[in-house]
Parts: C-alpha cells; sequence; structure tokens
C-alpha cells in the first residue's frame, strides 16, 4: 500500500521565456560548452558542487552533484541533477530529460525543451519545463528540522 | 506596529518592486538578517528596512529582533504547500536564467 508521501506528486508546467542581448550561436554554446553551462546552470552560492560532467550529443549526459551549505535550509544534504539529451539542433533547439535526488531519494523527473529564436535584440529563449515532483513532505520534512522556510502556518 | 489582514492586493502590491521581489527571493533560500539583505542589494538599510514594512503588512514575511539582530523569514500567508513547492521550482529555473545573462555579458573570445 503506497504511503501519503510516495502518493504525493506534484505536475508543473513552466514556460519561461527571456530575451538574450547575444546571438542565438553564443547562447547555443552556453547549453553545449561544459564550462559555460556549469556556471549558470549548476553553479551557486548555497551549495558546493562536487561533481560536474557533460556529454553534448543526443544520448548524451550531463551528471551534477551538488552539496548544500551551512546557513542553508538543506546544509549537509546531497542533491544529485541527472540529464539525457533527446534532441540538439545548433542554434534552434535543446531538448533534455532529467532525475534529481535530494538525499538519494528522487524527487523530480522533467522534461525540459528550449528553443532559441533569433531576434532583433538577439535572441529570444523559450522554454517549456514540465516537471513532475515526489516525495514533496519528506522534502519539506528535511528544511524543518533544520529550523529554517516553508513555514505553512 | 498593527497587523494588517493579509489581502491579494497587499500582496501584488509587496511584490510589484523589484527590490522586493529580490528580498523574497533571498528569503526563499533561508531566513536572513536585515543587513545580510541590504548588503547584495547595494541599498541602505533604511531602505530595505521600508521594504520589509511593506512585506509583513502583506503577509509575506515575518522579521523578529533577538538581541540586536533583526532576522526575516518567509511567512507565505494563504499559500498552500503545494503552490509554495511549485513557486520554489519554478524560482530556480528564474535563477538559472538570471545567472545565464550575466555569463552572456561577459565578453567572448569567438565574437
Amino acid at each position: 500500500m503506497k504511503t501519503m508521501e510516495e502518493r504525493s506528486v506534484i505536475h508543473s508546467t513552466f514556460v519561461i521565456e527571456r530575451s538574450y542581448r547575444a546571438t542565438p550561436e553564443r547562447v547555443f554554446s552556453a547549453f553545449a560548452d561544459p564550462a559555460k553551462k556549469r556556471r549558470w546552470f549548476v553553479d551557486g552560492g548555497g551549495h558546493e558542487v562536487e561533481h560536474y560532467e557533460m556529454d553534448f550529443r543526443v544520448g548524451g549526459k550531463e551528471r551534477a552533484r551538488i552539496r548544500f551549505k551551512e546557513g542553508t535550509p538543506l546544509k549537509g544534504i546531497e542533491c544529485t541533477h541527472d540529464t539525457t539529451y533527446q534532441d540538439l539542433v545548433p542554434n534552434r533547439r535543446v531538448v533534455f530529460a532529467s532525475t534529481m535526488t535530494v538525499g538519494g531519494k528522487c524527487i523530480s523527473a522533467s522534461l525540459a525543451r528550449f528553443e532559441l529564436l533569433p531576434s532583433e535584440t538577439g535572441t529570444d529563449l523559450y522554454s517549456h519545463i514540465r516537471q513532475h515532483s515526489s516525495r514533496v513532505p519528506m522534502v519539506l520534512k528535511c528544511v524543518k528540522r533544520d529550523g529554517a522556510s516553508y513555514s505553512t502556518d | 506596529m498593527q497587523r494588517k489582514k493579509p489581502s491579494i492586493e497587499r500582496v501584488f502590491h509587496a511584490l510589484g518592486d523589484p527590490t522586493r521581489r529580490a528580498i523574497v527571493e533571498k528569503l526563499s533560500q533561508g531566513p536572513t538578517s536585515v543587513s545580510r539583505l541590504a548588503e547584495p542589494l547595494d541599498i541602505t538599510l533604511a531602505a530595505v528596512v521600508q521594504h520589509l514594512k511593506v512585506l509583513e503588512e502583506s503577509g509575506l514575511v515575518q522579521t523578529e529582533k533577538v538581541g540586536r539582530v533583526r532576522t526575516c523569514h518567509i511567512k507565505p500567508a494563504g499559500l498552500s504547500v503545494v503552490e509554495q513547492w511549485i513557486g520554489e521550482r519554478r524560482s530556480m529555473w528564474e535563477r538559472r536564467f538570471d545567472h545565464l545573462v550575466d555569463l552572456l555579458a561577459e565578453p567572448d573570445e569567438s565574437d
């Protein structure tokens, strides 16, 4: 019999449109070049990146492992993000499927599609992300145990 | 300070300002002191206090003083846990696209 936690799956779709003052070639290279991709997609002030690798081709994988720092709600906890590239059209489209784990447990599976459209000012980036989040109560419990945010009152 | 009833209008007003959105974004990563909020925003402490007053009135943020330090944390009155969670997921993506702005603003050898 499934527990409440296992039954709780949240389906979300995010559509995010942004305009960048850079050519589609440069925006695409921010996806294709591991040194660049890591900087905007993985690096962050609240965590240490313990592992990062990327093989940018259809069927290739991007793997990231981070650990949250002191002073953050999930301090000390490890988080992984594994991606498999589904469709790549140079300077036009990136599609990938990802899973994310927190503390070793899978918390989301996503399908992300990015379309790069040339514009007068550079590039319009259209991002469509379909995300299935599971084990939300578990992650919230991790956060609450540290006494930080995610208050429900 | 008289505590006003949270209303959707007050929440929209609170979030209509980019500095207040930046404050809420920062607080979504965990509780922070008022002075630590001011640092990255490059505005005066007095300005942050004003913004926090609006955010507190909207029910989005709560502050408390322990000794000499005032700490702020997110208090999403009326938002369900699910909406909260989704908001956080979306914020993560928005942050990434913000970082991409900074990366692309750097000069590129191939240009």
